[in-house]
């Protein structure tokens, strides 16, 4: 066989719209980006190479700093009720029948609205002069004011990201509970587990892998949020909602600072990606060692 | 360890026009090897679910140790299980699987206690070498093994449920596990309660085997009383391989008639494939036409063939090391016989 193969590389030519995709999708803008980040860009003609100084600039920078505290906190929260309500949720539903079928159509409802809608819808609903939610819990007795009031704010958005997102979460999460033989359940029941035991080790092992990939979407996901928050508050009130994608676009797009913007989303891009292996291998290890 | 009663239990799904399983009364001894054996939907399962309290009986009670349980869910009836497929909390090692049940509400015991049990349960098993293993990282026949080591592992269990514990084992280890399961339930005097459609796992565990058909038992007896001796042609047909043969009355020679009189006017007569003679024409009342031959093996220098014959319209199988070749007439004697009138045993000849 080896002796009548013929010598050919035009085989090679089928793989280059594959290279030409990955190039100009993936590689290609994420070299210009690194490119622009060690440059100092006056303008088209004027540019001088400046090696480390914007990503030392942009680490030194307290607003930066800020925004990544800001952002990190806000992916803590958001994960920290989103899995275990999620969960919950998915452990709610009924198995099987039209009821089943209805709460799923329901439950993915929020998935399919376009993200700067939630926000408009959530800018509207919180309002305190028009808004359902703003008028009713004013009506409370609370002084409720998202647009002044950084505590508001926050939980506004969190409010948002948890109406919009835990569905995903159910969704994954109820996938994994189907899969859960009914033997299983049976054995925990004679075993004499609590509802807590069953839960732990009978639904938990098994839910192990789409919950590993419902925390990665939702880490990375609102790691790199922009558009609710952006309609929603604005970054606001003053910077006490400004997040890392939103202070980015400000450097790139308001003020035009190509060198330092880029600088910033390298740094950003390699924080997520950081966070997502940290989190992967160490969920990861337990499954190869066994 | 318990005794088991079921007084008049019955079970119909809601909506159901037949029950799924009739009513019946059964009695399952302390310490006893009891094994339900009837084919897929013969309601073996149903009949397991009431035992374990999945499902709850449409009419009946069901005592352990005089102790009504109807209603009571299954962790209230100190009963375990042995699935088809092995059920282990994968996240645990094989030692703590096993002592799972032993640290549960209603059953927590001190840590020295639950150490020995463990150890003992797990030498009676042959499963000590792999108590520090991950559950997920044994082999099935392995999982299977402590799967049962769980199921018995609270010394004051009432009774094991085993629901064709050897399915999912391969084939060259079911006789080992079958073995040891057979073993520990001699040694440690559990009541356990087999399920099978498989009959000689059914007729090699159990001390009594009850045979189910469409929801109804057919017969509960030792695995010798069910196979020499069955109480409904269902049951003869379906222990044996090939199972019993049945001939009608009507359509044997008038000598054999004759000889059937008086023994409960059978409609049809049933015999076993090795409770038959052949001999050369004109020897026996009942002739026939060899049309195939299995041979079986030797035994003592002969060999023994399993004969397929044509008697008249009926075709039946009888075991004999006589040399005959497809198409040789014979004829053949009944050594032992079992009547049938509406499939219900009526008399029988030849035992004892």
């Amino acid at each position: 066989m080896a002796q009548n193969r013929v010598k050919d590389n035009r085989a090679w030519i089928g793989v280059l719209p594959v290279l030409l995709i990955v190039a100009f999708s993936g590689v290609i803008p994420l070299m210009t980006v690194v490119n622009y980040s060690v440059q100092d860009i006056l303008d088209f003609n004027t540019r001088f190479f400046v090696g480390l100084e914007w990503y030392r600039e942009t680490l030194d920078d307290p607003r930066f700093v800020d925004a990544f505290l800001r952002q990190i906190g806000f992916s803590a929260a958001v994960l920290i009720v989103e899995i275990p309500l999620g969960i919950i949720v998915a452990r709610g539903m009924p198995t099987d029948g039209l009821r089943a079928s209805l709460l799923l159509v329901l439950l993915a409802t929020p998935l399919l609205i376009p993200w700067n809608v939630v926000g408009a819808i959530w800018q509207i609903y919180a309002r305190p002069d028009i808004g359902l939610l703003g008028v009713t819990l004013n009506e409370l007795g609370i002084a409720f004011n998202y647009t002044s009031e950084p505590l508001h704010a926050w939980l506004t958005l969190l409010a948002m990201d948890i109406w919009h997102w835990t569905s995903l979460v159910a969704l994954l999460a109820f996938a994994g509970l189907t899969s859960v033989p009914a033997a299983c359940y049976q054995a925990a029941e004679l075993d004499g587990a609590s509802k807590w035991q069953v839960f732990r080790f009978v639904e938990l092992p098994r839910l192990k892998g789409v919950l590993v990939i419902a925390v990665l979407l939702r880490l990375m996901d609102s790691f790199m949020i922009y558009t609710e928050p952006f309609v929603l508050t604005g970054g606001g009130p003053g910077n006490t909602t400004t997040f890392l994608s939103q202070y980015l676009a400000t450097m790139a797009v308001g003020q035009f600072d190509l060198g330092p913007a880029a600088a910033f989303s390298i740094i950003y891009f390699l924080f997520i990606l950081l966070f997502s292996w940290l989190f992967y291998t160490s969920v990861m290890r337990d499954e190869d060692r066994s | 360890m318990a005794r088991i009663r079921l007084d008049n239990v019955g079970f119909t799904y809601p909506g159901a026009d037949a029950a799924t399983l009739a009513p019946l009364s059964m009695d399952i001894s302390h310490g006893e090897a009891f094994s339900l054996l009837g084919a897929s939907g013969a309601g073996k399962t149903t009949l397991l679910n009431l035992l374990s309290g999945i499902l709850q009986p449409t009419q009946g009670r069901i005592f352990l140790d005089d102790v009504d349980v109807t209603g009571l869910p299954g962790r209230d009836r100190n009963l375990s299980q042995v699935f088809q497929f092995p059920v282990l909390y994968q996240s645990m090692t094989v030692r703590e699987n096993l002592a799972f049940p032993l640290t549960t509400r209603g059953s927590r015991r001190n840590r020295a206690d639950i150490e020995a049990r463990v150890n003992a349960v797990a030498d009676e098993l042959n499963i000590g070498g792999i108590l520090k293993r991950s559950a997920k990282g044994i082999s099935l026949f392995e999982k299977q093994l402590v799967a049962i080591g769980r199921a018995l592992i609270r010394p004051d269990v009432s009774m094991v449920l085993l629901d064709e514990p050897l399915t999912a084992v391969e084939p060259s280890v079911k006789w080992r596990l079958r073995q040891t399961l057979k073993q520990a339930q001699q040694d440690l005097g559990v009541t356990m309660v087999y399920v099978t459609h498989d009959q000689t796992e059914a007729l090699t565990f159990a001390e009594r085997v009850a045979v189910l058909a469409n929801g109804y038992i057919l017969q509960t007896g030792t695995p010798d009383d069910v196979y020499q001796n069955p109480a409904h042609e269902f049951v003869g047909h379906f222990l044996g391989s090939p199972g019993m043969n049945f001939l009608p009355v009507a359509d044997l020679p008038e000598s054999l008639q004759q000889r059937v009189t008086g023994m409960g006017d059978p409609e049809r007569l049933g015999f076993r494939p090795e409770n038959a003679a052949l001999g050369l024409p004109n020897t026996f009342d009942l002739p026939g036409v060899v049309h195939s031959q299995r041979i079986l093996g030797t035994q003592r220098g002969e060999v023994i063939s399993m004969y397929g014959l044509q008697c008249g319209a009926h075709s039946v199988f009888v075991r004999s090391s006589m040399p005959l070749a497809v198409g040789d007439p014979v004829t053949i004697d009944l050594k032992r016989w079992i009547g049938f009138r509406d499939a219900i045993r009526v008399g029988r000849r030849g035992a004892e």
